[in-house]
């Protein structure tokens, strides 16, 4: 354990929260929507949501609500952004990555 | 056309109603108990005239007392006698064809159709749901997870609206709550979850 109470334990990042985390360091703050356009058939619409709050309750991102205009109906959309904290474990999970792949093709 | 029966300049409160019974002038207020509105009637001036019949008397905007005639049941509205002597082309067609005997089944017909349809009201699509999801799910997941599908869905939505594709609007709407069924049982087991943590954590410290 590290001085401030965290494990020092690489955190594993399931496949569609390093795709969120990726899509995110590549294209900035986005809406959900976006990222399941962007993520190629692999997000989908329905669960998308429950992987990011589950992500911002990991710390990986944040999220906002749009500012919404006057006239506009319906609910504000929420935009996701992603925390320092998320960035350095999508580096470090992507070296950890490259560093066994050699190792499992053997 | 109104006809000015009494000249009396009454002062008209802009709360309460002014009606004509006999040949009085009568104000009702409503006051205001708990959860109840009460009417209360006062007299405030007499007119001095002689109602007929056949006439609706009212005070005025100028608070003076004003009748007008009553239109029986079988007089035609202002907007009906025009559509009477102006028909549209079909009507006309169908009067040439089956004689004047259908005069008044077509001005029936010809009423039916000149009624604008009535105004409604209409929610953006799972204002009501929302409230549903607010019962079963905690505040924090409904406003990260389910919210923001709500959110997606009203705004499709209201784009096939403003582009006048109600099918695609009703297509928003069907895919949509589908997302939200598939998203409520991801949800379940996590918010089961930690309602039992909760629980748990209350009879422990209680």
């Amino acid at each position: 354990m590290s001085r401030n109470g965290k494990s020092d334990q690489l955190p594993v990042p399931s496949p569609k929260e390093v795709l969120v985390m990726q899509s995110l360091i590549q294209n900035g703050e986005q809406y959900g929507l976006q990222l399941v356009d962007r993520s190629a058939g692999q997000l989908r619409r329905g669960t998308v949501y429950v992987t990011l709050e589950r992500m911002e309750h990991k710390g990986y991102i944040t999220s906002r609500q749009e500012a919404q205009l006057p006239g506009a109906i319906g609910l504000p959309r929420r935009l996701y952004k992603l925390t320092g904290h998320g960035e350095r474990v999508l580096l470090a999970w992507e070296s950890y990555a490259l560093a066994v792949t050699p190792t499992l093709a053997l | 056309m109104a006809e000015k029966i009494a000249k009396l300049k009454l002062w008209r409160e802009p709360e309460a109603l002014y009606f004509v019974r006999a040949s009085e002038v009568w104000k009702r207020t409503f006051i205001t108990k708990g959860s109840e509105r009460i009417a209360v009637d006062n007299k405030i001036a007499t007119g001095g005239f002689v109602r007929e019949d056949g006439y609706r008397y009212f005070v005025d905007r100028n608070g003076d007392v004003s009748r007008e005639k009553r239109p029986k049941s079988w007089e035609l509205t202002i907007r009906e006698r025009h559509e009477f002597t102006n028909p549209d082309p079909i009507y006309k067609l169908t009067d040439i064809l089956l004689g004047s005997r259908v005069r008044n089944l077509r001005h029936q017909i010809s009423c039916i159709i000149a009624t604008p349809p009535r105004s409604r009201l209409v929610f953006p699509p799972g204002t009501r749901l929302r409230g549903w999801l607010g019962i079963l799910f905690s505040k924090r997941t409904c406003t990260h997870v389910f919210d923001p599908i709500i959110a997606d869905m009203q705004l499709e939505w209201t784009e096939a609206h403003k582009a006048g594709e109600s099918s695609k609007a009703a297509m928003v709407k069907v895919r949509c709550s589908w997302d939200l069924l598939r998203a409520a049982m991801a949800t379940l087991p996590i918010s089961i979850m930690r309602w039992v943590w909760d629980v748990w954590s209350k009879l422990s410290t209680g």
